[in-house]
């Protein structure tokens, strides 16, 4: 691995001129100069000059941007990056697939052989159908419970999150029709008393219970479901002939190889992945009930570049790789032993942080702060020494993340909680703060 | 579609408020108010009543408080009424005369001293034109545009029909609106409901800051490339930002309201 020496030198500031440079040119020639979730103001890089905008290249749990400073990520591009970025196993596996085909005349072995795996790894899986992102699946989700009722409703999570298609976005965005999302209805999450209220004012009418197995908003603390929640969620879908579909898209093989569902004690009748099944390759899969393989069969849906064999290859190596090193567990005991260091590294200054969702999806805020500018302060300053966190949204573990990049972002926090100590005194709990500790 | 009921309370309590901050930008503005002891209330049917007070170079504007609609300017000399909001807002336009209901002795003073205030308003309101681009014009215009425009954005989210649904997903908290050391105007947003403020809150749920006033007056007049100018630093939000996010399809809706 070739290293060009701008790494993490705590406290140096970053320069990310090129970064700039090259976003300058971008407004030129693309709507924003960077579109949808990297874009620098819909992924909240705050403050913005704290951030790089362009990615050069990318390793393992690192990645280097534009101008050559190097990042360890926990952003994990949202969440492909789970093995690591080019992962030898996965990447042998895509260049071979390469050598004989990709996008061809017709579907390849590679298809077959990774749906079989699907239903060998996931309980819910019977049948697995694959396409591109994360929201190809979930937009198929609906289609096909649709399709299998006769329904026109989808009860949704309020704050939840299923991609962009006009569906699952609200009216009164640009572009969004009210009648687009006339057919939604919604409930808070782990509020199972709604649900049953919804269902009980709208009979024979709810095609699809669509949720993430715990609850994962961006700008608020994660929420793991109540005890007894999805047991009784999935008793009254059964009950009422309500497809139950688990957006895994983000969870999904961060938790459990089996499924996020099957970690939750639940059997959903639709699940979807996307984000950690193919390493950065890009494929998604629907799979499924024995009772929907009809409706599943009958829906049209496809898309141009959907029967890649080289994503597919990735997939089935990422998946048995997973598998073969227990990937959901060590991404959970990496983040353990990360999120306790951070606690313990802000608790030092006086500082309280709280990590919430799972340790391989950590999510952090510091508390007493409802407008979060001291998490963005402390995103912020880990960010531009070297650890890239952000403030709003939750982080991922992948398994090639080391002891010593857990060590050495530790050490980083330490450092950008006294900067976020110093900044606000007025929030700093007193006792074992700022002042009895002193800078060195 | 414009609601006239809705421009009538942008005209009311958005662009009449500006005429607060005029003397303290506009020496022409300090000398017609000079010495003058004014109260006028404008009764506009299906919006609400507004009471104006010139006094000595200062310009106060009110709407009625609490339940019993209670004023704390004094009992207006000259009270002004109209038929309908449309002919409220035909007024402000300067097409239309209102109609005196008390105080016809002092019109003629009024019109002394309302119609040319008005006059300075919309000199400084009218879109930038680099015939007047010296900066002391550009920074009192674009206060008054701020003033105007985020007055309008509170009284759009509270009573504009397509707007309500949309100010009941703003989350609570304050939004600070900041040029530097300057503007100090903040937005507070209590269960759906909008509040504009002179100032500087103490304690912001939000800051939405712009490096220039160019880049505000983009913002206001809807014509500034928003993502753009956040990459390229101009403007740049800090703290619980759903809540600029929320009220991003509010802040769209002040050029429609504010008729140009
Ligand atoms: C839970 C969840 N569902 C759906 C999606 C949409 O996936 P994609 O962006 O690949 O369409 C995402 C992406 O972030 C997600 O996290």
């Amino acid at each position: 691995m070739i290293d060009n020496g701008h790494h993490l030198s705590t406290g140096e500031s970053r320069g990310y001129e090129e970064s700039r440079a090259l976003f300058r040119r971008a407004a030129q020639v693309i709507p924003s100069g960077i579109p949808g979730h990297m874009g620098p103001v819909q992924a909240q890089f705050i403050p913005i000059d704290a951030y790089p905008f362009f990615a050069e290249r990318a390793h393992g749990s690192y990645f280097w941007d534009v101008d050559g400073n190097r990042f360890i990520d926990y952003l994990c591009a949202f969440g492909p990056n789970v093995l690591g970025y080019n992962n030898p196993v996965v990447e042998e596996a895509a260049e071979r697939q390469r050598r004989l085909g990709d996008t061809m005349a017709l579907p390849s072995r590679q298809q077959v052989e990774l749906a079989e795996l699907l239903c060998d790894t996931i309980t819910a899986a019977e049948w697995a159908f694959f396409m591109k992102n994360g929201n190809d699946a979930t937009t198929l989700a609906l289609m096909v419970a649709r399709a299998a009722t006769g329904r026109k409703k989808a009860v949704l999570v309020r704050n939840g999150y299923h991609g962009v298609a006009p569906w699952t976005q609200h009216s009164g965005r640009p572009g969004v029709l009210e009648e687009d999302t006339a057919n939604n209805l919604y409930v808070d999450w782990n509020d199972y008393e709604q649900l049953e209220q919804l269902v009980r004012d709208h009979p024979n009418e709810i095609a699809v219970f669509m949720s993430s197995p715990y609850h994962h908003p961006v700008f608020h603390d994660n929420e793991l479901p109540a005890p007894g929640y999805w047991e009784k969620v999935q008793e009254l879908c059964r009950r009422h002939g309500i497809v139950l579909a688990v957006d895994d898209i983000r969870a999904g093989f961060r938790l459990n190889m089996a499924g996020s569902a099957e970690y939750f004690g639940f059997v959903p009748d639709l699940a979807c992945y996307c984000k950690a099944i193919g390493n950065g390759y890009n494929i998604a899969a629907l799979v499924g009930s024995e009772e929907l393989r009809d409706a599943a069969s009958r829906v049209f849906y496809t898309g141009s570049y959907w029967y890649g064999a080289v994503p597919m290859a990735a997939a089935i190596a990422t998946i048995n790789e997973l598998s073969r090193i227990d990937g959901p567990r060590l991404m959970n005991e990496k983040g353990r032993r990360l999120t306790d260091g951070l606690v313990k590294a802000a608790s030092d200054w006086g500082v309280t942080l709280k990590v919430s969702g799972i340790p391989s999806m950590f999510y952090l805020r510091i508390t007493d702060d409802d407008s979060l500018m001291m998490t963005q302060e402390f995103t912020a300053e880990a960010t531009q020494r070297g650890a890239f966190l952000v403030s709003h949204h939750n982080h991922f573990i992948n398994t090639s993340l080391t002891e010593d990049d857990i060590e050495t972002t530790v050490s980083i926090a330490h450092d950008a909680f006294r900067v976020v100590a110093q900044n606000n005194p007025e929030r700093i709990s007193t006792g074992n703060g700022v002042e009895s500790r002193g800078i060195l | 579609m414009v609601d006239e009921r809705v421009r009538a309370r942008v005209n009311l309590f958005g662009v009449l408020k500006a005429l607060e901050l005029l003397p303290e930008y506009d020496a022409v503005s300090r000398e017609i108010t000079d010495s003058v002891d004014l109260c006028v209330e404008f009764r506009v049917p299906t919006v609400d009543r507004g009471r104006l007070h010139i006094h000595n170079s200062r310009i106060r504007l009110e709407g009625p408080a609490g339940l019993g609609g209670s004023f704390t300017l004094p009992k207006p000399h000259v009270v002004l009424a109209c038929v309908s909001p449309r002919h409220f807002n035909a007024v402000i336009d300067g097409e239309k005369q209102p109609i005196p209901l008390k105080g016809i002795r002092r019109l003629g003073r009024l019109r002394n001293t309302f119609n040319p205030l008005t006059e300075r308003l919309t000199y400084y309101l009218r879109p930038p034109n680099d015939a007047i681009a010296h900066s002391s014009y550009h920074a009192a215009s674009t206060r008054l545009t701020a003033c105007v425009a985020l007055h309008a954005l509170s009284e759009i989210a509270n009573h504009d029909r397509a707007s309500v649904e949309l100010a009941r997903r703003v989350p609570d908290g304050t939004i600070q609106f900041k040029v530097h050391s300057d503007i100090g105007l903040y937005v507070e947003v209590k269960d759906g409901r909008l509040r504009t403020v002179f100032g500087e809150h103490e304690d912001p749920r939000c800051i939405l800051w712009f490096s220039d006033l160019e880049t505000l007056d983009g913002l206001l007049r809807g014509t500034l490339q928003i993502y753009q100018a956040i990459g390229s630093g101009r403007m740049g939000m800090k703290g619980f930002v759903p809540m600029v996010e929320s009220m991003n399809p509010l802040l769209d809706r002040i050029p429609l309201n504010l008729g140009e």
